[in-house]
């Protein structure tokens, strides 16, 4: 039977595809983006997280967690700590809720009986089953097998991907998916490598062929004021959409602050270049104008 | 749905009087409760403002006649009547006789002379009413009331004053019972009162000279001169006749203002502004006047007729809830696949606008429910209405007053330990064993089960007696008035004229003990990880030094994910106490005896007395709401917690509240999905929703700078209120619930 590690499965999504939908967060990704708002999903194994705040003294000298810095690297330590007596016991003497583990190991049966409950939500709101991340082909075979079965029960499936796979498997998605969240981040090749640690190349290719394949596509593009919302990327947004009439809609995924606490509470370093606010009411319509002056059309910000 | 409610001392003398009128006619039931009303009418209405075009106010003094509020029929406000707070400066020959009117009032007041009436039995196991214990230490009390009325105002409306005593009249002409006939003297003088009503607020608008009571003077010398025409006449009548009775459930407006409304429109004499300006001042007086778990207005559903007027009634009311940022009325939308989908669509966008309002009821589930649970027809059915908190009844046809109040986690706790508080010791139930005793989970349910019964029966009995003794003791002529069958059967409400005398039995802390027991069931029985002395122990010293054994207590499955092992012991825990408080009843001689899975704020309060849980709750924190998940315990999104809601079997109670909290995004982002979304929970079972429409960051805030939060409301369980104005452990309540969306 084969089994996944994913995060979370979030019913009643309404940002992960149309209507309202189940969402897998497959664990684990290839991508080290700067901005990443799900850094939880970034590693491909089980691993704590703490929130120091709520840590309580008496806890933390139970289980020799006090004395560590209050630095990234003094988390880190500490989590170090917690992965080394074991999470189980840790859970179970931290009742203040201060840690919380994350990734669990799931069947592709047991997430389909979980998929299958809303099953009337998806046909009255034309929603369904999304597989996202992390990026959800780093587990192909529990990704595919989740898509695959919810597809032969008539359920709208979405996969939303970073686009960074091997080709072939790129391909295998085609059958399984009714609809792509691809995302787009960058438009320099050392830009994308700086901001994401990998290449663009392959990125771009993998859509060249679902987009010449057939395949329907929601091109996702976060922006991070700062780092990626030069004209000249909005300008390459278009172009792509221009050239690849699959490219139904375009969705700006303006920056925003809530995915930080996760990244205090990993024990990861907080990127200096990263804005201190949430991007603005305004930036964000001068973002969707900036994009349809370039040609782009059917764009969203969120 | 509580009663307590703001009183005003009126001062010796009116305490003299009232007791005087209430002495002379001990021999004769209905010349007593005239004498006592014309000694309290009009000295607790309220004159009208400059500003007011409608009237209709009253206060509660420390001793007064009441249907509802204040108490039973005769009440005596104690907690209010003491020598320092009384307003005059008495001599000591008053304060002497202030004194033994006080004593008198204590023997002599309605309710306790309710409690009175109970058996031997039924006192040694509730030594306490709900009001007068001053904790809430054992798993049930008694609550004696009649509570929750909703008149015929539409019979009202369209006889009018001088139709009502023409009914009266008639019927007098035709019976020769003696009782009888004096039950109906007491109605006509009922209806004098009303019309006496009406010229006191005439005689003080006419003083005021504004434009506002030139509009008020109108309306009050057109209900004296005829039945209403207008659509101020009806509301004003209406309100008038609340204020009389002492109820403040409103009934199917829309069927019964409806017509008025648009004869005004149509004919040009009132214009939709004007309409929702007359809206608008019928709301606040509401929200001015009465206890925050009342004040229903029930609008839509099935059996309303032609219900093109009633729509147009319906969305006038949605518009003034929209408009205004009350916590009341309770505007309640029932609905169904034939109606003017124009309804829901209004209903969806004002709750998305974060109003609590209107709650919604499905009528495609509540009807053939309501049609099993009270053993009616079709057509009688659907005259069901939610009153207070959302007990069912159906409209000025059946009384289901919950007298009866049970908590389901207390009494798991008696059952695990011989009868006895967890955490202090003292006595809260029966000894049927203790949690060592019980080699097997059957033997722990069969302890459970028959400590609730062990108050389900005394609770019973009480729902029969105060009902008897109201009966006996206060006619409540207006109210019967309006009430079937009480003017045909020449009987007041509570002796045999309500067509449908029944009663209600409020329910606590179903989902912990649901959820407890599928904990202990896992760990202790099933997987014996964890030994029933260990458990004990953990629960006695409220998990203090026992975190990882909580911890894996609070990792058990729980209600609200969609999890059905978790969701079938919420349902056996629910069909068990359905069915034992309806075999109850059948024990009496109670038209139903219904379970009610509401929520006001006493899941906070009782959740105060409850030891710790093995569902992973600390002693003293809330129980779950209603029909709700436990505090943070759903984690599987919305549709799970929708989903877990609709499971249980609505066919064996009378109502149970759905409360869920949405951050304000969702319906802004996504309207259509935020509708799709409660369509798809309504069309698979789901009987009822309330919803919450805000953000925990405003919650947050508001906690913080609350004079820049009055319009924040929330759903506490069966009533909204103004976040900020809740006490702090309910504000934390709150808080503790999962955001969805």
């Amino acid at each position: 039977m084969t089994r996944g590690l994913i995060t979370d499965i979030h019913r009643a999504s309404v940002v992960d595809g149309p209507g309202l939908r189940t969402t897998v967060f497959v664990k684990g990704c290839s991508l080290r983006c700067v901005w990443c708002h799900n850094p939880e999903t970034q590693k491909g194994r089980i691993e704590p997280a703490i929130d120091r705040g709520v840590l309580t003294p008496s806890e933390a000298e139970a289980l020799g967690l006090d004395g560590f810095p209050e630095t990234a690297e003094g988390t880190r330590a500490m989590l170090e700590v917690i992965q080394a007596r074991g999470l189980d016991v840790c859970q179970g003497q931290l009742s203040s809720g201060a840690l919380t583990v994350y990734g669990r190991e799931v069947t592709v049966d047991a997430v389909m009986e979980e998929v299958r409950k809303d099953r009337d939500y998806y046909v009255n709101s034309g929603g369904g089953v999304t597989l996202s991340g992390g990026e959800p082909m780093i587990q192909p075979e529990f990704t595919l097998e989740v898509m695959g079965a919810s597809k032969a029960e008539g359920i709208h499936t979405v996969l939303d991907t970073t686009g960074y796979m091997d080709r072939g498997l790129c391909a295998s998605t085609l059958e399984v998916t009714d609809l792509y969240l691809y995302d787009f981040k960058a438009s320099e090749e050392p830009v994308h490598q700086e901001l994401t640690g990998v290449g663009l190349e392959r990125i771009l290719g993998n859509l060249d062929l679902l987009a010449t394949s057939g395949a329907r596509i929601w091109l996702r593009c976060p922006i991070i004021p700062g780092l990626n919302d030069a004209e000249s990327h909005f300008q390459a947004i278009a172009k792509l959409q221009q050239k690849y009439p699959a490219i139904e809609r375009v969705h700006l995924l303006t920056w925003h602050t809530m995915g930080l606490a996760k990244f205090k509470r990993l024990g990861k370093p907080v990127p200096a270049e990263l804005p201190a606010d949430s991007v603005e009411e305004v930036t964000k319509v001068r973002y969707r104008e900036a994009l349809v002056a370039a040609g782009g059309e059917s764009v969203e910000v969120f | 749905m509580a009663t307590a409610i703001h009183i005003h001392p009126l001062g010796l003398d009116y305490v003299r009087r009232f007791t005087d009128a209430y002495r002379a006619h001990s021999d004769d039931i209905y010349k007593r409760e005239a004498a006592c009303e014309a000694v309290q009418f009009p000295a607790v209405l309220v004159p009208p403002r400059p500003g007011d075009f409608l009237a209709g106010k009253r206060i509660f003094a420390e001793v007064g006649y009441s249907l509802q509020y204040g108490g039973l029929g005769y009440y005596a406000a104690f907690r209010d009547w003491d020598l320092e707070r009384c307003p005059e400066q008495l001599s000591a020959e008053d304060r002497k006789e202030w004194e033994q009117l006080r004593q008198f009032w204590e023997r002599e007041n309605t309710s306790q002379k309710a409690y009175d009436a109970l058996s031997d039995e039924a006192k040694r196991r509730m030594p306490e009413t709900f009001m007068t214990a001053p904790v809430l230490t054992r798993g049930g009390y008694p609550i004696p009331r009649v509570a929750g009325l909703q008149l015929d105002l539409s019979k009202l409306v369209e006889l009018g004053i001088s139709g009502l005593r023409e009914a009266v009249s008639e019927r007098s002409g035709q019976v020769a019972d003696e009782e009888k006939r004096a039950f109906l003297g007491a109605c006509q003088a009922a209806v004098d009162r009303l019309e006496g009503a009406a010229r006191y607020y005439l005689d003080t608008a006419r003083s005021l000279e504004t434009m506002e009571s030139l509009s008020l003077v109108r309306a009050l010398e057109g209900i004296l001169d005829h039945r209403p025409e207008t659509f101020h006449e009806g509301l004003q009548l209406i309100q008038l006749a609340m204020a009389l009775t002492a109820t403040n459930n409103y009934g199917r407006l829309d069927m019964t203002l409806g017509p008025l409304l648009c004869r005004d429109l149509d004919a040009g004499r009132l214009t939709w502004e004007m309409a929702l300006r007359l809206m608008e001042q019928f709301y606040t007086l509401l929200e001015e006047e009465y206890f925050h778990t009342d004040a229903r207005i029930i609008v839509g559903g099935k059996g309303r007729g032609d219900a093109t007027e009633a729509d147009r009634f319906a969305l006038l009311a949605m518009e003034t809830t929209e408009r205004l940022s009350l916590p009341l009325p309770q505007l309640t939308l029932r609905f169904h696949r034939a109606q003017n989908p124009d309804l829901l669509a209004k209903a969806y966008a004002v709750i998305g606008k974060g109003k609590t309002f209107p709650m919604l009821y499905n009528d495609e589930v509540n009807v053939p429910a309501v049609e099993q649970a009270f053993g009616v027809d079709e057509a009688t059915a659907q005259q069901y209405l939610p009153f207070g908190c959302g007990e069912t009844m159906i409209h000025h046809q059946s009384v289901g007053s919950p007298n009866a109040i049970i908590n389901l986690m207390r009494c798991l706790e008696s059952a695990m330990n011989h009868g006895r508080c967890l955490s202090t010791g003292i006595a809260i139930g029966p000894d049927l064993g203790g949690l060592e005793t019980y080699e097997h989970f059957d033997a722990l349910w069969e302890a459970y089960t028959g400590t609730v019964d062990y108050y389900l029966e005394p609770l019973a009995e009480g729902q029969t007696r105060f009902y008897q003794i109201a009966g006996s003791e206060c006619p409540f002529s207006l109210a019967s008035l309006l009430y079937d069958d009480c003017l045909k059967r020449g009987k007041s409400l509570c002796a045999g004229g309500a067509r449908y005398l029944g009663g209600s039995n409020e329910t606590y802390g179903n989902v912990d003990a649901a959820d407890s027991l599928t904990a202990i069931q896992a760990l202790v029985y099933d997987s014996q990880g964890c030994s029933r002395a260990d458990l004990l122990e953990a629960l006695r010293s409220n998990w203090g030094g026992h975190d990882a054994l909580r911890a894996r207590f609070k990792a058990e499955p729980k209600f609200g994910n969609d999890d059905d092992p978790a969701d079938a012991m919420v349902m056996r825990v629910h069909d068990h106490i359905c069915h034992a408080t309806r075999d109850a009843g059948a024990q009496t001689s109670l038209h139903h005896f219904l379970v009610v899975v509401i929520n006001n704020n006493y899941n906070t309060i009782w959740g105060l007395e409850t030891s710790a849980s093995p569902n992973g709750r600390r002693d003293g924190d809330p129980l779950a709401p209603g029909n709700a998940p436990g505090a943070g315990c759903d984690q599987s999104g919305l549709t799970a917690v929708l989903n877990s809601q609709a499971k249980p079997d609505p066919t064996i109670h009378a109502g149970a509240v759905q409360n869920v909290r949405i951050s304000a995004s969702f319906p802004r982002q996504h309207p259509e999905l935020f509708a799709t979304l409660f369509q798809t929970y309504f069309d698979r079972g789901g009987t009822q929703a309330m919803v919450t429409v805000t953000s925990r960051e405003d919650l947050l805030d508001a906690l913080e700078y609350p004079e820049r939060y009055s319009n924040l409301l929330v759903r506490v369980g069966g009533f909204s209120a103004r976040f900020i104005d809740l006490d702090p452990d309910t504000q934390r309540e709150i808080l503790s619930r999962t955001e969805h969306g």
